[in-house]
């Protein structure tokens, strides 16, 4: 079989979307100290009680050490160098419509498939566009504010929707949270925000793109989504950056937020540059996200698609508070060339008869090292707790590494926990099967691996789920045999 | 108790160097080198904390705030002989070596004929007489460089037993080593050493039992070696049977020529605070390893079980099983680690942990981990935590047992599973019976299932 030619191919697929976009910007110079968080606030135009939130996070960061203990490699960051605010420069005033945001930013998002424009509304997609550390277009505000609903940059919700950003700002992840949530939590640049309110079922899908477009620039992003009683809202994410031959940080932190009968459903498709095939360059993508289900009966669902960065390290939770609360978590993460991926959850019961459902599917290809991490929690009081955990490893050639550490926890006899994990690779009997039925190898290696994946790709939202498919595809293209 | 003023590490080689004089074998040049390596490396890695990942979930500040002695190497237990005896297994033919205080108790041992060829020996008479074998494989599969327990080990080095079974040779009976401490109000601490080698295609059956005798608190800092020849077959059991107040870490290291077969299974039973580390290298093809163990804990006992299997060639085959019953307030680890070497392809590991709380205070931490770098491989782990199966108990009610001695039978069946894969049946049958006891299980249908 040439299973390894295509296996190489497919390993060494090029990377669709490393165009950059001549955009003129204003940047802050590289550097972090309390000046540049001091620009940073006073170029968004926020309130003291702000600007004090971010030195009391710079502060304590300044006192914290890099953790050191993920089962990634890189060379340490030098965060002098980055360049921590970075906006696309306005023309006049600033855009007040679609019309007047500048068209080159609007092909960008054109070359990225986002959905930004008004034909596009068939997609039913409201986005908030978040290029490089500004968001620059939130679409179908009108329709989202008839409902009630508050979709817009956190920017404009620090300074429109105080109390409500005050209340939860920080509530899920504490400005003390760890190294990278901390930093966030001093130079955060812009991100989204949205609050649902009681009783309202989101009437499309809310979404942010973030691009990286800057050299030399961190993103860092952050999002506040807040679910009140009953209401319902799905969220997406997509991610991609230019190819560079530095590494670029991204440090984003989300915290979610559902209180009683709320439902939140986050899904990101995430597609950094993960640099070439020496591992030069890439995204490394340091992310905190958490969601707190504090209402009885609450759910909180993240499904995650990794197929980019150079470093993905994040750990998606889910703090189950309100009794009956569920959690779920839904992963594929993909590592080729020299990409590391150090991913996975925590689930934290707390409330009485919580659930937990935890599907993680890992595929390793070329040199690409992949690692599950999570952690189930069951407090003490967590009566009736219950959580299923499966680890599925695929590994595409024999350089690369598939690693599981889940880590189990329980304080309550009553809790039922369950995990389990398995590692394969792909069949010489599957391909031959496949092949013997005139399907090429390629593509019945990109079958094989959809299959895998199943599961995790039904729970995405129909547009991200072809998104995803195809992402899978390009991305594995040439890497098996 | 004597409350540490300085660091446990500091007492731990004070002690150390105020007794290295009269220790075995400080006159034999390779001896103290080995030893004086140890320690540097021991003090260099200082007791681990709780930041220390393989230990996170073990705190160790009681025994770090214990100042631990070394026994009189005058006393006499002639008077404790009757006592030792409840930790002889009733109805296991063996050879049967004693140790008390760390100290060779020749009268109430029972060694017995061996077949041509078996060395057999204490570790202090290995060391005089300048055993070849001995010296070519000692602290050769211990080669742990951040365990600092097995660094303290390998300093002390003191009494243990050493076997070398010589290729072909079949020892039918097991061999039976048991440990003994018994600490008055000074708490002492002991670090036994035990090594085997086995030859291409001997076979052998160790069991080695670590007990204690009345109240006291002693640290035993024990590790067990095995290089295990081609074709060879080894039995192996740790049982851990500690006094109440007794620390016990035990590291085993064993190393596993082509075609080996080597089953192992520890059980801890006993205690305060015990760690159980048990290293299996299978570095030639073919290998066959069956990793069993059970801990099985009540009151506020914590029991550590840390297991590694190092897939280091292609086509070896490994099974693990380990469960944990937990009542009161007692704390359980479970971190079962298997690693898959680039190259060591058609692997097949399979890895099973479960653990039983029978109390809402009871707490389990479980980290089954994969660490694969070969494509062509099957590995799975499965762990799970539960409590007693309901529907179980109500049938058995429903057929007119009571709710006590239902959850006591179900405890016991969980524990089976383990149990049913000693193949020393006397063994089985003593920790069926001391296992039932543990768990109230006073009833003749219990031990009609044994």
């Amino acid at each position: 079989m040439s299973s390894s030619t295509t296996i190489n191919d497919f390993a060494n697929q090029q990377y669709k979307w490393g165009f950059t976009t001549d955009i003129e910007a204003e940047s802050l110079a590289p550097g972090l100290s309390e000046d540049t968080v001091r620009a940073i606030s006073a170029r968004k135009g926020e309130p003291e009680w702000m600007l004090e939130w971010r030195m009391k996070s710079l502060r304590h960061w300044l006192t914290m050490i890099e953790p050191r203990w993920p089962n990634v490699k890189y060379t340490p960051i030098d965060y002098q160098s980055i360049v921590y605010y970075s906006a696309p420069k306005k023309r006049g005033s600033g855009p007040k419509s679609l019309d007047e945001v500048d068209p080159k930013l609007l092909e960008t998002y054109e070359k990225l498939g986002v959905p930004i424009e008004e034909r596009k509304i068939l997609a039913g997609v409201a986005v908030d566009a978040v290029f490089d550390s500004v968001s620059v277009a939130t679409t179908f505000q009108q329709a989202l504010a008839d409902k009630g609903v508050i979709f817009c940059p956190i920017s404009e919700a620090i300074k429109n929707h105080p109390e409500l950003v005050k209340k939860y700002l920080g509530s899920v992840v504490p400005y003390t949270d760890n190294y990278f949530a901390t930093l966030n939590s001093a130079v955060f640049s812009d991100g989204s925000f949205c609050y649902v309110p009681k009783g309202v079922r989101c009437p499309m899908e809310l979404s942010t793109y973030f691009r990286i477009n800057a050299r030399n620039t961190g993103q860092f992003v952050r999002t506040l989504i807040i679910a009140d009683e009953g209401a319902y809202v799905s969220y997406l994410e997509g991610c991609t950056a230019p190819m560079r031959d530095e590494n670029q940080l991204h440090a984003a932190v989300v915290e979610l937020v559902a209180l009683d009968g709320a439902e939140i459903k986050y899904s990101t498709v995430q597609n950094w540059y993960p640099g070439d095939e020496e591992g030069r360059g890439g995204v490394y993508n340091f992310v905190t996200k958490r969601g707190a289900c504090r209402g009885r009966r609450s759910k909180i669902s993240w499904t995650q698609v990794e197929t980019g960065s150079a470093i993905t390290w994040k750990y998606p939770s889910c703090i189950l508070q309100g009794d009956e609360s569920v959690g779920e978590f839904y992963s594929v993460a993909l590592t080729k060339g020299r990409m590391q991926a150090d991913t996975g959850t925590k689930m934290v019961h707390i409330g009485k008869n919580t659930r937990s459902t935890i599907v993680s599917k890992g595929i390793s290809a070329g040199h690409g090292n992949n690692t599950y991490r999570g952690l189930v929690h069951v407090a003490k009081k967590a009566e009736g707790a219950r959580n299923y955990s499966q680890c599925d490893s695929m590994l595409i050639g024999d350089k690369c590494g598939a690693h599981t550490f889940p880590y189990v926890d329980v304080r309550n006899a009553s809790a039922q926990v369950e995990h389990e994990a398995t590692t394969s690779k792909i069949g010489e009997d599957q391909l031959f099967y496949l092949a013997q039925r005139g399907i090429s190898e390629e593509d019945a290696v990109s079958m094989i691996v959809n299959g895998f994946c199943k599961e995790v790709f039904k729970e995405l939202p129909m547009e991200f789920a072809i998104e995803a498919q195809k992402l899978l595809g390009v991305s594995l293209e040439g890497s098996v045999g | 108790m004597a409350i540490a003023t300085g660091s446990a590490k500091d007492h731990f080689i004070a002690e150390y160097l105020r007794m290295e004089p009269q220790l075995m074998g400080a006159d034999v040049d390779w001896i103290r080198s080995m030893r004086r390596k140890a320690l540097d490396r021991f003090n260099a890695l200082g007791l681990p904390g709780a930041k220390d990942e393989e230990w996170r979930f073990t705190n160790l500040e009681a025994l770090e705030n214990t100042v631990f002695a070394s026994p009189d190497p005058a006393r006499t237990y002639h008077k404790l002989a009757g006592d030792a005896a409840k930790y002889f297994i009733p109805g296991l033919d063996a050879h049967r070596f004693v140790f008390m205080n760390g100290v060779y108790q020749p009268e109430i041992s029972d060694v017995g004929e061996l077949p041509a060829g078996v060395r057999l020996m204490t570790v202090g008479e290995a060391i005089g007489s300048g055993d070849r074998v001995f010296r070519e494989n000692l602290g050769r599969c211990a080669e742990d460089p951040k365990n600092p327990f097995t660094a303290l080990n390998s300093a002390w080095l003191q009494n243990g037993v050493f076997v070398h079974v010589p290729d072909g040779c079949v020892i039918e009976k097991p061999m039976h080593v048991v440990f003994l401490a018994t600490a008055g109000a000074q708490p002492l601490a002991f670090h036994s050493r035990n090594l085997a080698v086995v030859g291409r295609a001997a076979q052998i059956t160790i069991i080695g039992t670590y007990g204690g005798l009345g109240e006291g608190v002693y640290l035993t800092n024990g590790v067990t070696e095995m290089a295990i020849g081609e074709d060879a077959q080894v039995d192996h059991y740790k049982v851990q049977l500690e006094s109440p107040g007794a620390f016990h870490v035990h590291s085993m290291y064993a190393r596993q020529a082509r075609s080996s077969n080597l089953r192992t299974h520890a059980f801890a039973i006993g205690g305060a605070l015990s760690r159980q580390n048990v290293n299996v290298t299978l570095a030639g093809e073919g290998t066959e390893t069956v990793l069993n163990g059970l801990y099985a804990i009540s009151g506020t006992q914590h029991a550590d079980a840390h297991t590694r299997l190092d897939h280091a060639v292609p086509h070896c085959h490994s099974t693990e099983l380990y469960k944990g019953i937990l009542d009161d307030h007692a704390s359980g680890v479970f971190t079962g680690r298997i690693v898959v070497r680039p190259d060591a392809q058609k692997t097949d590991a399979y890895q099973r942990n479960r653990a039983l709380l029978l109390s809402d205070s009871a707490v389990v931490n479980a980290q089954p981990q994969l660490e694969i770098f070969a494509d062509d491989v099957k590995c799975t782990h499965g762990a799970a935590v539960g409590q007693l199966d309901s529907e179980a108990a109500f049938y058995l009610r429903s057929r007119g047992i009571g709710l006590e001695e239902a959850r006591a039978l179900l405890t016991f069946a969980f524990a089976g599973e383990v149990l049913d894969q000693v193949r020393a049946e006397a063994l089985k049958n003593e920790l069926g019976r001391i296992i039932s006891e543990k768990f109230h299980a006073h009833n003749p249908l219990a031990e009609a299932l044994i």
